[in-house]
């Protein structure tokens, strides 16, 4: 089953078009992967996922229904499927109450567990985050809690209402360094247990980390311009935004860092994202674009293993070198 | 050139004081990268505040030389701090930090700092240096900060802090806040100064991408103490503290690596009130009863760990 679709969705945010139509299908149980610079669209695909954006064309579809159909409410249930964590949990979290105040509200308004339970099922899913002896945790406001123990608790505030979907914007870009990948360990548990994943990240190593075994997709300026597999998009790109991208990220290796050379881009500046460029939208940029690009856009097309926009993906493959 | 002895920091907060450097030894070696990692709260902006003389103003010196040249910086006068700063020791803030003025251009500021101190005519210094970080010097001089790009307002900062030609460098955070690609590319950049110029540089970071890419030697900070200094190679191949080795392979790498260990969140150490022996040892892995009692020194290996000495 579909647990939710994008079909065709465009997202205006004001004069920004932030999603140009996207299409998505969310699989039970599965990670989804979401990478691309700031301003990419990614936390707009995250919210709109979330049902948080009402397209102004295409279709969000939850379980084979359009929520924003006309006259259509949407049963508890249905909401009550997709859940969220932020990136900044510090925002995310009430300020005066405490951690265990914040996470029985929601059992306790959708009357998910009997009255009398309500204490030991927040202890509960606490102890399942480590963060125990969970009394201690329940008792604390979050000022008190340190960035990774406060992102568990949004994690965990997410997992209590046993969702279907959990949508990760940036989870662990303001945790540090040492404390992240725990957390991306819990939502792989998580996920062991069923629940599907969106993970939205600017960080491609946390992204094959988290995402390893599933599907990624990559944004530029408010559309998906390559997806496949993790494994096969970050070894083996066909888009040269991917590829510029992976070039100009050095290895983690003195020796081999300090010998890396950036894909030469004809331009650094990401466009204005009020005028999208015309034909390709990396066209710009790209040192292989040809006149084709600049009139025509590519569509998400299926080459090997992986869907890539750009015109000439096949003639890029290996060590690119195009005719003029 | 540049040397850091026993130097101890505290800040003053409401009900007492927090030690954000504890007895810190440092030598810079000349024509050198040195990098200073850890994560936020280690002491790294603390340690380069101390430097320049521009620690906040809670800040409390309690003990140690910071010696330029021979001279003690910590007792050097306002004025000649001021003379010290940009003349032979600049620094490349983040410039998403509103490191620029918003009401000046950017030719102005540059050409200001110049006059500030009594160097002749910068003009034609500032479009060579304006070239070097790959900027159009007649478009850039005449803008005004917003009207730059991050990236380009980042590359212009450090032509600015190149402007008095100074022997010494410091890199607060230069990328943070920028895209990969804008990275990148300053990354190259400040590769060319530094290999042209051979300056003596501080590189302040905690994206190993950046000191995989720039740095000879890495110094790694934890809650105000040198865990480990080494040269850069080896300490991304074999790092040895403990503390050091979970930084380094926290960071999953793209290319899939996955010498990686997940640590639980230990507890931090209070820094209001510094425990007895190793302070890293609440968290560590390796960690044995001499080390809830006894302080481990730098040494001559270079590593501050009982686990590591012979």
């Amino acid at each position: 089953m579909k647990l939710v679709e994008l079909r065709g969705t465009h997202i205006q945010l004001g004069k920004v078009q932030a999603m140009r139509g996207v299409d998505l299908a969310i699989e039970e149980g599965e990670i989804i992967t979401v990478v691309g610079e700031s301003g990419c669209g990614k936390s707009t695909l995250g919210r709109a996922v979330l049902g948080l954006l009402s397209p102004s064309e295409g279709q969000v579809l939850y379980q084979g229904q359009d929520i924003f159909a006309p006259g259509y409410r949407m049963p508890d249930s249905l909401r009550l499927s997709v859940q969220v964590v932020h990136q900044d949990s510090y925002a995310s979290l009430n300020p005066v109450r405490t951690i265990g105040q914040q996470l029985a509200a929601p059992l306790r308004r959708h009357n998910l567990v009997p009255r009398a339970q309500v204490k030991a099922r927040v202890l509960e899913v606490l102890t399942e985050m480590g963060l125990t002896p969970a009394d201690f945790f329940a008792s604390k406001v979050p000022f008190q809690l340190s960035g990774g123990q406060r992102q568990r608790v949004s994690l965990a505030r997410a997992a209590l209402l046993k969702p279907k979907l959990i949508v990760a914007d940036e989870p662990v870009s303001g945790v540090d360094a040492t404390l992240r990948l725990a957390i991306l360990e819990l939502m792989r548990r998580k996920n062991a247990e069923g629940i599907a994943f969106v993970y939205i990240t600017h960080d491609l190593g946390t992204a094959r980390y988290l995402g390893r075994g599933g599907r990624m997709l990559v944004m530029y300026l408010g559309q998906v311009i390559e997806s496949g597999p993790v494994e096969t998009l970050l070894d083996d790109p066909l888009h040269p935004y991917l590829q510029a991208l992976l070039a100009a990220l050095p290895p983690l290796d003195p020796r081999k860092a300090k010998l890396v050379a950036p894909l030469p881009l004809r331009s650094l500046d990401m466009p204005d994202a009020t005028r999208p460029p015309s034909g390709c939208s990396f066209h710009p940029r790209c040192p292989y674009a040809q006149g084709r690009c600049q009139s025509e856009p590519p569509s998400l097309r299926e080459v090997r293993e992986q869907f890539v926009a750009c015109h000439f993906a096949e003639k890029l493959e290996g060590k690119p070198e195009l005719e003029s | 050139m540049l040397s850091i002895q026993n130097l101890s920091i505290d800040y003053r907060v409401p009900g007492g004081a927090m030690s954000v450097l504890r007895d810190v030894s440092l030598d810079f070696e000349p024509g050198k990268v040195t990098a200073l990692i850890g994560e936020s709260g280690s002491g790294k902006t603390t340690l380069t505040g101390a430097v320049l003389g521009l620690l906040a103003s809670n800040a409390r010196i309690l003990g140690g030389r910071v010696s330029w040249k021979g001279e003690n910086l910590l007792e050097a006068s306002p004025e000649r701090l001021r003379r010290f700063r940009w003349r032979q020791a600049s620094v490349v803030f983040q410039a998403a930090q509103g490191a620029w003025n918003p009401t000046l251009s950017i030719g102005r500021q540059m050409l200001d700092c110049c006059r500030d101190h009594g160097v002749e005519a910068g003009r034609e210094r500032m479009e060579r240096l304006l070239r070097q970080v790959r900027l159009d010097p007649a478009r850039v001089a005449s803008s005004y900060p917003h009207q730059l790009s991050g990236g380009m307002r980042q590359r212009a900062l450090i032509a600015m802090a190149l402007m008095l030609d100074p022997e010494l460098l410091i890199l607060d955070e230069p990328t943070t806040a920028l895209d990969l690609i804008t990275q990148s590319y300053i990354f190259d950049i400040l590769a060319d100064i530094h290999r042209e110029r051979e300056l003596t540089a501080i590189l302040v970071t905690h994206d190993l991408a950046a000191v995989a890419r720039l740095a000879d030697r890495v110094a790694v900070l934890y809650a105000g103490t040198v865990c480990e200094l080494a040269e850069a190679e080896s300490v991304f191949e074999n790092p040895r503290h403990p503390y050091s080795q979970i930084l380094l392979r926290s960071a999953p790498d793209v290319r899939g690596d996955l010498r990686l260990t997940a640590t639980g969140d230990g507890k931090p150490p209070d820094l209001r009130q510094r425990p007895p022996g190793c302070i890293f040892a609440s968290r560590c892995p390796e960690r044995i009863e001499l080390c809830l009692e006894s302080e481990p020194q730098l040494g001559s290996e270079m590593v501050a760990c009982h686990r590591r000495k012979p």
